[in-house]
């Protein structure tokens, strides 16, 4: 709930009992029960016995480590690149910044198979291609290509969120801490990282989701492990217990074109748990955050 | 020094250096990879299979569809954002938590979602009622991609509702003026860019949404491929110079989009 109703100009929609409310209120509530009825009227083409057979597919445990670390290690490398950026973006005006934040923005609405085909192309480009092949390693169609084509989406929405929580702290406090000595580094880093530190979670938790829901970009640079030869995967990765398996979303996919109805429609169950209890968390991490600033 | 943000105190050369490189090191790839794929095509290729009717087709289907599923969206997505924004449901965790799911979820998950609903009981009997079909057709397209944006659009024209003191609200209320005028006189003005920056952002997003289309409506070449389908059809199917040049069609179109957003200036907030 927004800090509007707070002010307490509509204390409840039961309160101004008004035509316009109720009629804006039902437009709401009409697209909570389609949503709601879209999630419930999944249930009729699965039953407890997909969830069952869906445990006991050999990949499955598998697939769920994949998911895992893939995005752990995917919301890593977008923090890394993503909260110095964002808080350049915030801060400091730089030739170029516009193109920039052009360039930030439409990361978002990329097609995911665009996003795929071309980081496929570029990756197999002839200067690329060689230096993969002077350090010995392969990016297109390997378990790293998961993470690169994941990246993309999941630094684009990270960007945003870090983004809106470096904006809304007041550069003063920054002012503050350098004519007391600090050095700019350690300004940012006792000072400004701690004060957007909700923020920074903010961003990370849509990054990670963001990052376990990609399916397109994934299928098209990195197609399928499921079937593949075990010879084809490094020690590394049979050592985590992530190889011949494939993320949640692409083994959704599959299980669907091979007319597993029941236990792709499991899958996607779990996903929108996963992703339910993610919003449920950004949800009252953004209520809390606006309780915080108004001191109420 | 220029705007509100930046200052001299701030201004540490290789600080700045360091973080404004993060963001040149991005753009650099970015550049890198569609310059790449330019060079790879080539322009010879690139005019040639822009002159080809398939590519046209595929853009012209992603063009109406994407906007008249922007539009919809926009229709049923401003007055819920705004009861969001306004006032208190019971439960109001969990119905924001409901009406976001779409936003964050897998589109392919929204796909085979969808796939189950079109077959349960009011999509079912009211389509055929009406002669409509879903699966491989193009009102699927209309209802994959609302499904998606409708969702964002809450989120966006919340934000920007947000963004509107409510005390504008009031003293029009003090004055005289009834909701629906206060609403459409002093709310809707000002929220005014926002809101046009939030269609851009679901016009592009509708645009670029194929996962669940290709689960829910089926894939038929020259009937459902809208252009991200067509790029992924093309390439699994060999056709490797239709897809390049229909990815960079997708790219510009996606530009186009994020300059206007840029234009207007909105609170282009995903999550906020």
């Amino acid at each position: 709930m927004c800090g509007r109703e707070a002010a307490g100009f509509f204390p409840t929609i039961f309160g101004r009992r008004t035509w316009f409310a109720s009629g804006v209120c039902a437009f709401a509530v009409l697209l909570l029960m389609a949503f709601a009825w879209l999630f419930i009227s999944g249930s009729r083409l699965t039953s407890w016995e997909g969830f069952a057979s869906l445990s006991r597919q050999p990949w499955f445990w598998r697939s769920v480590k994949l998911t895992l670390y893939t995005a752990l290690a995917t919301t890593a490398l977008a923090a890394v690149l993503g909260v110095p950026a964002a808080y350049a973006l915030s801060r400091f005006d730089f030739p170029g910044k516009k193109a920039a934040e052009v360039v930030f923005l439409s990361l978002l609405v990329l097609p995911a198979s665009s996003v795929g085909l071309m980081l496929m192309v570029a990756l197999q480009y002839p200067p690329v291609r060689l230096l993969q092949d002077s350090l010995h390693i392969r990016i297109v169609h390997s378990l790293p290509g998961v993470v690169v084509a994941q990246l993309v989406l999941a630094l684009a929405f990270g960007v945003v969120a870090w983004r809106v929580a470096f904006d809304q702290i007041h550069p003063v406090y920054e002012h503050v801490g350098r004519t007391l000595g600090a050095s700019s580094g350690r300004v940012f880093f006792n000072l400004t990282l701690p004060m957007a530190g909700k923020g920074i979670l903010t961003g990370a938790i849509l990054a990670f989701s963001r990052a376990m829901a990609e399916f397109g970009a994934v299928l098209i640079l990195c197609s399928t492990f499921r079937f593949r030869d075990p010879g084809r995967f490094s020690a590394v990765s049979k050592f985590l217990g992530i190889d011949r398996a494939d993320i949640l979303a692409v083994a959704m996919w599959m299980e669907m074109e091979e007319g597993q109805m029941e236990r792709g429609m499991a899958l996607a169950f779990i996903m929108l748990g996963l992703t339910a209890v993610f919003v449920y968390v950004l949800i009252k991490m953004k209520k809390r955050a606006f309780h915080e600033y108004t001191g109420s | 020094m220029s705007g509100p943000w930046s200052s001299r105190v701030l201004k540490s050369h290789s600080w700045h250096a360091l973080l404004a490189g993060t963001v040149a090191c991005v753009v650099a790839v970015a550049l890198f990879i569609t310059l790449a794929n330019t060079l790879y095509l080539g322009w010879h290729d690139f005019y040639f299979y822009m002159t080809k009717m398939r590519t046209w087709l595929s853009f012209t289907n992603t063009l109406w569809t994407s906007l008249l599923s922007a539009f919809l969206s926009l229709l049923l997505a401003v007055p819920a954002g705004y009861a969001l924004s306004r006032h208190r449901f019971p439960f109001a965790d969990a119905v924001q938590t409901i009406l976001f799911l779409p936003v964050l979820i897998s589109p392919c998950a929204v796909g085979v979602f969808l796939l189950a609903c079109c077959r349960a009981i009011p999509v079912q009997p009211l389509t055929e009622a009406l002669g409509l079909r879903l699966d491989h057709a193009l009102p699927g397209v209309i209802l994959a991609q609302c499904t998606v944006i409708c969702s964002f659009g809450i989120l966006l024209s919340k934000t920007a509702f947000d963004g509107v003191a409510g005390k504008f609200e009031h003293v029009s209320h003090s004055l005289g003026a009834g909701e629906a005028g206060t609403f459409f006189r002093v709310v809707l003005p000002m929220a005014k860019n926002g809101l046009f920056a939030s269609f851009v952002l679901m016009w592009a997003r509708a645009a670029a949404e194929w996962e669940s289309l290709m689960i829910f409506v089926g894939a038929i070449q020259g009937r459902t491929d809208v252009l991200p389908l067509a790029v992924y059809l093309d390439f699994t199917s060999g056709r490797l110079g239709f897809a390049l040049s229909m990815s960079l069609l997708c790219l510009l179109l996606a530009m186009t989009g994020m300059v206007a957003v840029r234009l207007l200036g909105g609170r282009h907030h995903v999550w906020s």
